[in-house]
């Protein structure tokens, strides 16, 4: 029996594709309160900036590294555009599917060494979580960026892991893409805020 | 019996509402600073509108994913076949 350009007989009903995958819905769900919960994080820090006599950045606390850390900035949305275009290939059954997602991977490594990096010179500087409010909120909300980014890499990981042993289907490369996204989304609303 | 009982409580609960003051749980709504209640009021929306959009915008996107999976002939079809249904190809 001729088949047709999917592979399926003709006339046998098709199994219909679930409009849903069970596990992108249960990403989605998550980030949706993810970003419920970095928006009361940021409404806070809003209002104890507006609220700080002196203006702000408060006086006697170091400046942040607002040049050094447009450079993370563009090296995370860099390794969202990979991601994106990984994605594609795998789509496709390209061959470069591996050394895109292989340099999202790295990227994505790179903003996390480089904030750490980052830290250890701001702390060396005196700002640390019991320095005054500028500490207190700078290190809650990029920390908890932060530990995001780091919870992703390891997705991405285990996504590389999979499609190394031929094992990576959409319905687990598709929920790691929407966290990556997610990370890389709330970044530069951080830094205009924290930052700038 | 239970009539007097409901029209006690009834008016202990008039009282307690009558008797509070005002509670300002928020410390920015009566702030003297313009910018700090301005935060307030933009923080405020902030929160009000992201939900409805993530909410609003999964509908949309769910509606035009169920649309495009409807469009998919739900057997195989042969090519040829597909060309020859017309204006009523769900290829079209």
């Amino acid at each position: 029996m001729p088949d047709d350009a999917l592979g399926r007989p003709f006339g046998v009903p098709a199994r219909r594709e679930p409009v849903l995958p069970n596990g992108v819905l249960g990403m989605l769900i998550f980030v949706a309160t993810e970003i419920m919960f970095f928006s009361g994080l940021i409404s806070a820090f809003v209002i104890g900036k507006s609220n700080a006599l002196g203006g702000w950045p408060p006086p006697g606390q170091p400046r942040l590294p607002v040049e050094e850390t447009a450079l993370n900035t563009a090296a995370l949305l860099a390794s969202g555009v990979a991601l994106y275009f990984a994605n594609r290939a795998f789509k496709n059954g390209a061959a470069n599917t591996r050394r895109l997602l292989l340099l999202a991977i790295a990227l994505g490594g790179f903003f996390v060494v480089f904030q750490g990096a980052e830290w250890v010179a701001l702390i060396g500087e005196g700002l640390t979580l019991t320095s005054g409010q500028m500490g207190g909120f700078f290190y809650l909300l990029v920390g908890t960026h932060a530990l995001h980014v780091v919870v992703g890499f390891v997705i991405l990981l285990y996504t590389y892991r999979e499609l190394q042993h031929g094992d990576l289907d959409r319905f687990t490369f598709w929920p790691a893409q929407i966290f990556w996204y997610f990370v890389v989304g709330v970044w530069p609303i951080l830094y205009w805020q924290v930052y700038l | 019996m239970i009539r007097v009982a409901r029209a006690v409580v009834a008016a202990a609960a008039i009282a307690v509402a009558w008797a509070a003051d005002l509670a300002y749980a928020c410390p920015s709504c009566a702030s003297p600073l313009e910018e700090n209640r301005q935060a307030f009021v933009d923080t405020t929306v902030f929160l009000t509108v992201v939900p409805l959009m993530m909410m609003g915008g999964f509908i949309w996107w769910l509606r035009r994913r169920i649309r495009a999976m409807d469009d998919r002939p739900e057997i195989a079809v042969p090519e040829n076949l597909l060309r020859d249904a017309g204006p009523f190809s769900k290829r079209r």
